[in-house]
C-alpha cells in the first residue's frame, strides 16, 4: 500500500514539472533545459514573499505563481524569441545557459542555507492513516489533486478557449496563423507563462514537503523523461508517463538500490527511445519537427 | 597559451611560405616560439604550469566534442559520460590488474567507441533534440555505474591512479607531464585538421548544413553521424584516460552534469566547427574560474565571504554562455576575425591581396563515350525513362496537391512540366525526388517507375543514387561550405573513372565561374552562381535523369536564356534526360521536346514543345502573350467544353 502511494505521490511531482516540458516544447519547439533552476527560483520567490508576508500562504502562493508566470513570459521574449531562426540546440543552449545562471545567482542571493518553506507558511504537514500498511501527508494530498485539477484546468483549456484553441493552432503550423494575421510570438510568451506557472505550482508543492535548497532543481531534469516518454507534444500523455516513470523509480528505490533513483527515469527514457520514440500519445511525424 | 601561440605562428607560416617569400624571417619566428614552448615549463611558476596542462587536455576533450557539435551538427549531452568511462576504464583496469598505461589507454579509447557506436545507434532514428536526450540518459547511466563500482570495492573516495611508467621511464614531473599533454593536444589538433580534410569530414559539413539536400546528393546519413559519435567518444575517452593519469585520482563526483556543460561551452565560446576555436575556447574556460578566484582574492573580500566564490564563477559562466549563444554564435574565434578587420580598416597601410586565379585550359568537352549521340532526340514512349502514372499527392490526407498526373519522359529527351504558382509542379517533383515525407504531403495513390525501378518509398539518398538528381529550387547549395567542397561532398562512387573525367571536363568548360569561385563560400554566390554550383553537384553525380526546380527562380530573364540553352548542350554533351519544371513556360518550351500544363493539381494539355508554343491558348494563358478579351473568352470557354 505505503508503495502505491509513493508512487503516486512521485508521479504528481513528475506530471506537474512535465506539463511545463510539454507546455514549452509545443509552443517553441524548445526544450526548456532550466525548468528544474525555474521551479526552484520560484520555491525562492515564495521563500522571499512569506519573509514579507509571514504564514499568509493565500496570499504568497497566488503572488509567487503570478511572478513566476511573467518570468516564463520574459524568458521567451528576452532569450528564446531572439533564438527563431537559429539550430533549435542553441536555443536549448540558451535554456542551459540561463539553469546556471540561476543556479549561482540563488546561491547568491538567498544564501547556501537550507531552508524550510513550510515552517515560514506556517502548514503543519500531518500523516494520515489510510489503510493498515499505508500514510499520507496532507501536502502529499495536496500535491495529487492539484496535479490532477491543473491537468482538468489544461484540458478545459486548450478545448474551451479561443486562446488555446489558438495556442494548438500556433503549436501545429505557426507560419500559417500567421498568414492568417495572428503574432504567434504573443502565443508562445503566454504559454511560456503558463508553464513557468506550472513549474512554480510544482516549486512550491515540493519544497514546502522537503526542503528548499539548491540541489532541488535536479528534479526537474529527472522529471524530463516524463514529458518525452507521454509524447512531448501531448500533455494527456503526461499523467500515465509520470505514473510509469514513478512506478520505475519507486521500485528500483525499493527493492534494487536507492542510488538507481537518479537512473530509473532515463533508464525507462532509453526503453521509451528504442520502442517509442514519439512517446505514449505522440505520433510518428513528431520526430521529423525536431 | 603558449601552445596555441605556438601554432597559429606555425600555420600562418605554413600558410605563407607558399603564398609570398618571406619565409625567412618566419622561420626564426618558428623556431623562437619552439624553444619558448620547450622552455615554457621552466619559466612559469607551478599554478601556471597545471594551468596550461589541464587547458591542453580540455582541448583534447573540447576538439572531440567540435566534432560532433560544431561539423556533423550533432547533440550530445553525454561528454562527461565519456570522459568519466575513459578514466574509469583505467581505474578500474589499474585496480584490477595493475594494467600498464600502453594498455590502458588504449582501452579506454577503445571503451569510448564502444559507447559511441552505442550511443550513436538511436540516430539511425533519431534526430536533434532526442538523440541529445538519449546522451543524457548515458550520462546518469555511466555516473550510477562509476558509483556502484566505488561503493562495491570499498572506494568511497575514489579510485588512486599511480604515475604511469613507459618502460624505465616514470612519469611523474608536471614539466614532464606538460610535454607529454602538449605533444598529445597537437597530435588531436593535427588529426582533427585531418578529418575535416577527408571525404568524411566534408560529409559531417554537409550534414550539419542541411540532412535532407545532404541525402539528395547521396551522403549516406546514418553511417556518417556513427562515424562521428565513435570518433569523437573515442577521442573524448582518450581525453578522460589521460585526466585519470594526470589527476592520479578517478572519482565519480568529477563528471558531473555541469562538466558537459563546460565543454559544450568551450566549443560555443571559442566558435563551433573552428579547430582553433575549440582550444581557445578550452583555455577560457579552463582559466575562467582561476581568473574570479584571483580577481577576488587581489580585492580583500571577507573571508566568510569566499564561499560565494563558486556561485560568482557559476553565475558569470552561465551569462558568458548565454551571451555568446545570443549575441557572438561565430564565438571568440569570429570575435576576432570581425574585432581584426576593425582595426585593419583603421590602417592606412592595409592592402588588398590579390587571390591567384587556378588557370586551367578551357578547350571544347572532347566526348569520350561514342554511344551518347543515340540519345539526342526524344523518340518512342513506349520506353521510358521516368514514367509517373496516375500519381496523387496529398497535404495532411486533404487537399489534393497533385491528382492523378500522368507524364512520361523518354530517355535523352527534354520534357517541361508547365504551370502557375501552386499548380502542383513542385510537389509532383518533390514526389518523385523523395522529398516529399518531412512535410505533411502523402502520396496517396499512383506509381513512379525510374528505369523500370519503383520509387515511391524510397529514401531521397537511394532516389538519388539510382541516377535520378535533383537540383532543387531553394537552398540549394551548402551555404556555410566552399564552391570547392560543394563539389567535392559528391560522391565519386558512381561513374567510372573516364565518366568522371569527363564530367569534370565539362563542368570546368561550361562553368567557368565556379572555378574562379573555388575558395569562396558558396553562401557569397550570387543566384545565378548558386544555380551553376547547384547544377554542377548534380551533374558529378552523373545523372541519367536530371530533375530542374524552377531555374528561372530570381534570375535575370538573359541569364535564364544563358543557363537554359546550357542545359540543352548538356543534355547533348552528356546524354542527359531532363525533367524540367518550370513557371517561366516561354524559356522552358524553348529547349524543351514536349511539355505537360499543369492547372490546380490536374493534367490540363500536353503536346511538342513547338506545337505548344504556336498554340494561341497556350500562348495567352501560360505565355503572357497579349490577346483581345474576345479570344480569351474564348478559350476559357474551350477549356470548360
Amino acid at each position: 500500500m505505503q508503495f502505491w502511494i509513493n508512487v503516486v505521490v512521485l508521479a504528481s511531482t513528475y506530471a506537474l514539472l512535465a506539463a511545463g516540458y510539454v507546455l514549452i516544447y509545443r509552443a517553441s519547439r524548445v526544450l526548456n533545459l532550466a525548468h528544474g533552476e525555474l521551479m526552484m527560483l520560484a520555491a525562492y520567490l515564495a521563500f522571499s514573499i512569506a519573509t514579507v508576508l509571514p504564514k499568509q500562504s493565500l496570499a504568497v502562493i497566488p503572488l509567487t505563481l503570478l511572478l513566476a508566470a511573467l518570468i516564463g513570459v520574459g524568458i521567451y521574449y528576452l532569450f528564446i524569441r531572439p533564438m527563431a531562426g537559429r539550430p533549435l540546440f542553441s536555443a536549448v543552449l540558451v535554456t542551459v545557459a540561463m539553469g546556471i545562471v540561476i543556479q549561482g545567482l540563488v546561491v547568491l542571493v538567498w544564501t547556501p542555507r537550507v531552508q524550510y518553506l513550510a515552517v515560514l507558511l506556517d502548514i503543519v504537514n500531518q500523516s494520515h492513516q489510510l489503510a493498515p500498511g499505508g500514510a499520507i501527508s496532507t501536502l502529499d494530498i495536496a500535491s495529487i489533486v492539484v496535479a490532477l485539477a491543473l491537468f482538468a484546468a489544461l484540458a478545459a483549456f486548450f478545448r474551451y478557449t479561443r486562446i488555446g484553441l489558438l495556442m494548438r493552432a500556433a503549436a501545429e503550423n505557426p507560419l500559417l496563423l500567421a498568414q492568417r494575421g495572428i503574432d504567434f510570438h504573443r502565443l508562445y510568451a503566454i504559454a511560456w507563462g503558463l508553464a513557468i506557472g506550472t513549474a512554480a505550482v510544482a516549486g512550491v508543492l515540493y519544497t514546502t514537503t522537503n526542503r528548499l535548497e539548491g540541489t532541488v532543481a535536479l528534479i526537474g531534469l529527472k522529471a524530463f523523461p516524463v514529458a518525452l516518454v507521454g509524447g512531448l507534444g501531448s500533455l494527456a500523455g503526461a499523467l500515465p508517463a509520470a505514473l510509469l516513470v514513478a512506478l520505475a523509480e519507486v521500485t528500483a528505490i525499493q527493492y534494487v538500490d536507492p542510488l538507481l533513483s537518479n537512473v530509473a527515469p532515463f533508464v525507462v527514457l532509453l526503453a521509451a527511445l528504442l520502442l517509442r520514440p514519439w512517446g505514449l500519445f505522440g505520433t510518428p511525424e513528431e520526430l521529423e519537427r525536431v | 597559451m603558449a601552445m596555441d601561440r605556438h601554432k597559429k605562428i606555425g600555420q600562418k607560416a605554413h600558410a605563407s611560405s607558399q603564398a609570398w617569400p618571406g619565409l625567412r624571417r618566419q622561420g626564426i619566428l618558428q623556431w623562437l616560439a619552439l624553444a619558448l614552448l620547450l622552455a615554457f615549463p621552466f619559466i612559469v611558476n607551478p599554478f601556471l604550469l597545471d594551468l596550461a596542462n589541464l587547458i591542453a587536455l580540455a582541448s583534447i576533450g573540447a576538439l572531440a566534442l567540435n566534432i560532433l557539435i560544431g561539423w556533423a551538427g550533432l547533440i550530445s549531452l553525454g561528454h562527461a559520460a565519456l570522459l568519466g568511462a575513459g578514466a574509469f576504464t583505467v581505474g578500474i583496469m589499474i585496480e584490477e590488474f595493475g594494467a600498464p598505461i600502453w594498455i590502458t589507454v588504449p582501452a579506454a579509447a577503445g571503451m569510448g567507441a564502444a559507447i559511441g557506436f552505442v550511443v550513436g545507434l538511436p540516430s539511425v532514428r533519431l534526430k536533434g533534440l532526442y538523440l541529445a536526450v538519449s546522451t543524457l540518459a548515458l550520462h546518469f547511466i555511466v555516473v550510477f555505474l562509476g558509483g556502484e563500482y566505488q561503493t562495491h570495492h570499498n572506494l568511497s573516495t575514489g579510485i588512486v591512479i599511480p604515475d604511469p611508467a613507459l618502460g624505465p621511464f616514470v612519469l611523474s614531473d608536471r614539466r614532464a607531464w606538460f610535454y607529454v599533454l602538449v605533444l598529445a593536444a597537437a597530435a588531436a589538433t593535427v588529426f582533427s585538421v585531418n578529418l575535416l580534410r577527408t571525404r568524411t569530414g566534408r560529409a559531417w559539413l554537409a550534414l550539419r548544413d542541411r540532412d535532407i539536400a545532404a541525402s539528395a546528393i547521396g551522403v549516406n546519413l546514418t553511417a556518417y553521424k556513427l562515424a562521428a559519435f565513435v570518433v569523437s567518444a573515442a577521442m573524448t575517452s582518450f581525453a578522460g584516460a589521460l585526466t585519470a593519469y594526470y589527476q592520479h585520482f578517478v572519482a565519480v563526483e568529477a563528471f558531473s552534469f555541469f562538466l558537459t556543460i563546460q565543454y559544450v561551452a568551450m566549443v560555443l565560446v571559442g566558435g563551433p566547427g573552428s579547430i582553433a576555436g575549440a582550444i581557445v575556447g578550452a583555455a577560457f574556460v579552463i582559466a575562467l574560474p582561476q581568473g574570479v578566484n584571483l580577481a577576488i582574492s587581489s580585492l580583500s573580500v571577507p573571508p566568510q565571504l569566499k564561499i560565494y566564490t563558486f556561485a560568482v564563477n557559476y553565475a558569470l559562466f552561465g551569462l558568458l554562455m548565454g551571451g555568446f549563444l545570443l549575441f557572438e554564435p561565430g564565438g571568440l574565434v569570429r570575435l576576432a576575425v570581425r574585432l581584426w578587420g576593425r582595426l585593419e580598416a583603421l590602417l592606412p597601410t592595409a592592402t588588398a591581396v590579390e587571390l591567384r586565379r587556378p588557370g586551367r585550359a578551357q578547350g571544347p568537352l572532347q566526348l569520350k563515350d561514342d554511344a551518347m549521340a543515340a540519345f539526342t532526340t526524344a523518340s518512342s514512349t513506349t520506353d521510358c525513362l521516368l514514367d509517373v502514372a496516375g500519381l496523387t499527392v496529398s497535404y495532411s490526407g486533404l487537399a489534393l496537391a497533385v491528382d492523378h498526373l500522368s507524364i512520361r519522359v523518354p530517355a535523352g529527351s527534354i520534357v517541361a512540366l508547365l504551370g502557375a504558382n501552386g499548380a502542383g509542379k513542385t510537389t509532383t517533383l518533390r514526389a518523385i525526388s523523395g522529398f516529399l515525407p518531412t512535410e505533411t504531403a502523402r502520396i496517396t495513390s499512383g506509381t513512379i517507375r525510374f528505369d523500370g525501378q519503383l520509387l515511391d518509398g524510397l529514401a531521397p539518398d537511394r532516389i538519388a543514387r539510382s541516377g535520378a538528381v535533383l537540383v532543387p529550387e531553394r537552398d540549394k547549395i551548402f551555404a556555410t561550405l566552399t564552391v570547392e567542397q560543394n563539389l567535392s561532398i559528391v560522391p565519386t562512387s558512381a561513374p567510372s573513372g573516364n565518366r568522371r573525367a569527363a564530367l569534370r571536363e565539362a563542368i570546368a568548360t561550361y562553368f567557368p565561374i565556379l572555378q574562379e569561385r573555388q575558395r569562396q563560400l558558396a553562401g557569397y554566390l550570387s543566384g545565378g552562381e548558386r544555380q551553376q554550383l547547384a547544377m554542377a553537384s548534380a551533374l558529378l553525380r552523373d545523372p541519367r535523369l536530371l530533375l530542374v526546380d524552377e531555374l528561372s527562380l530570381g534570375l535575370a530573364p538573359a541569364l535564364v536564356q544563358e543557363l537554359m540553352r546550357l542545359l540543352e548542350v548538356l543534355r547533348r554533351e552528356l546524354a542527359l534526360t531532363i525533367l524540367l519544371v518550370e513557371q517561366n513556360a516561354a524559356a522552358a518550351l524553348n529547349i524543351a521536346d514536349y511539355a505537360y500544363i499543369l492547372s490546380t493539381g490536374r493534367l490540363v494539355k500536353q503536346g511538342p514543345a513547338k506545337e505548344l508554343l504556336a498554340d494561341a491558348a497556350v500562348q495567352e494563358l501560360y505565355l503572357g502573350v497579349s490577346a483581345s478579351r474576345r479570344s480569351y473568352r474564348q478559350t476559357a470557354v474551350e477549356q470548360r467544353q
